[in-house]
């Protein structure tokens, strides 16, 4: 299989196969887009040639057996924003608030575009909470014919949130905070669910949110959590917090200040690397998404 | 945990296994369970990577320019002063006219 990732201007892949009884990634890469690809224009009838140039040396050097395509692409192609509903509502009524909601969101954008929505499992909110993606039905074509073009089979396509989301859950109420370039991104989870997700800011050590869709009740009692939390206190977190790859900036003092309550995680740890693999890997954490593919593909 | 496969059918999506997908190998079951009972390594610490030291310093960069441009006067004034005129001799206008009157006889 091949699990590909585009995030904030990279194109990371793995390649690997099922062996032995487990996972084995044969190769790991990762290559820089030009800049015409940063911020594409998805309803450019152009989008089936950038495509083609991006995936085309891609496919071609890898093995021709490889047909299932995983594939995770970051907020410039999918939005993906999780929105709340009064409860008791039927799946009916949900779909034809939200479709009459993001109408009017998206205005004349709204005939082109592709939805989708999932109900979030419940965290005690007084309102559901569902996810909802919208990609441009143009780019969602483009992608099926450039992928079936090359000889493989488009079996998964996700935004990049719900791919790291699947590699850093856990069981329990947690905050991940992820290395994104020179910024950070937070996910909050309850019951290893994903229920809200932003981009966190820290000044003079406390931390806030600077952009966040989903419940921001839940994220409001998670920040002030995390804020309370006294470098020497005996006391640990009811809420675990985690975090991926080398943050950058002022980062760097939340972590070594509160290191004995954060816990690290390598998105590669619990697949078997191929020897070649290895080597190609800089920053593991760079790969969370391409992990979560992995993780789909063995689920 | 959410699974939306926007290559699946539009709309309301619930948290299964995709149609598309291959049914799973009775390995790659045994797989996951390997995977789901397998100890977590401890994240190995990497070593800070601390600033790039730079190769060359700004004093030693312009000592080495510095000392090029010297070389190169040096050679210039062994080697090509030659072509150069230092003295540029004039007739003065007592001269001239010696020189005007010599011509003229």
């Amino acid at each position: 299989m091949l699990a590909i990732s585009i995030r904030s201007g990279w194109l990371r892949y793995a390649h690997a196969d099922v062996s032995d009884g487990t996972l084995v990634v044969n190769s790991l890469k990762a290559t820089k887009l030009s800049k015409d690809f940063h911020r594409p224009d998805l309803r450019s009838p152009d989008l089936l040639v950038f495509l083609g140039i991006i995936f085309q040396d891609m496919i071609e050097s890898l093995p021709v057996h490889d047909k299932e395509v995983f594939l995770s692409l970051d907020e410039r192609w999918i939005d993906c924003q999780i929105f709340p509903v009064d409860k008791g509502l039927t799946r009916d009524e949900q779909e034809s608030y939200l479709r009459w909601f993001l109408e009017r969101r998206l205005g004349p954008l709204w005939p082109t575009s592709s939805v989708f929505f999932q109900e979030l499992k419940s965290n005690g909110s007084d309102r559901d909470w569902i996810m909802t993606c919208i990609i441009p039905e143009n780019a969602l074509e483009a992608l099926n014919i450039v992928l079936k073009r090359a000889g493989t089979v488009p079996v998964w396509l996700e935004p990049s949130t719900l791919s790291l989301a699947r590699t850093v859950s856990g069981d329990e109420a947690s905050v991940v905070f992820i290395k994104d370039g020179r910024s950070v991104r937070a996910l909050f989870f309850f019951g290893g669910t994903i229920h809200a997700f932003g981009q966190p800011i820290i000044r003079n050590g406390i931390v806030s949110m600077g952009t966040i869709t989903g419940d921001q009740g839940m994220v409001s009692t998670v920040i002030s959590m995390i804020n309370d939390i006294k470098p020497r206190s005996t006391k640990s977190p009811t809420v675990s917090i985690k975090f991926m790859g080398q943050l950058p900036g002022k980062w760097k003092g939340f972590i070594s200040s509160k290191k004995r309550y954060l816990q690290q995680i390598n998105p590669l740890d619990s697949f078997t690397l191929a020897k070649d693999a290895k080597l190609n890997v800089n920053d593991p954490s760079d790969f969370g998404e391409v992990a979560g593919l992995l993780h789909r593909r063995i689920m | 945990m959410a699974d939306l496969n926007l290559f699946g059918s539009e709309g309301f999506q619930d948290p299964v296994v995709s149609e598309e997908s291959p049914p799973l190998k009775q390995e790659e079951e045994s797989a996951v369970a390997i995977l789901e009972t397998r100890p977590m390594k401890k994240a190995k610490k990497k070593p800070r990577k601390g600033k790039r030291k730079k190769k060359y310093s700004g004093h030693e960069i312009f000592s080495f320019l510095f000392s090029a441009a010297i070389i190169a006067l040096v050679i210039w004034f062994f080697v090509l002063r030659k072509e150069v005129i230092f003295n540029v001799s004039e007739y003065p206008p007592n001269a001239f006219e010696l020189h005007r009157h010599a011509n003229k006889g």
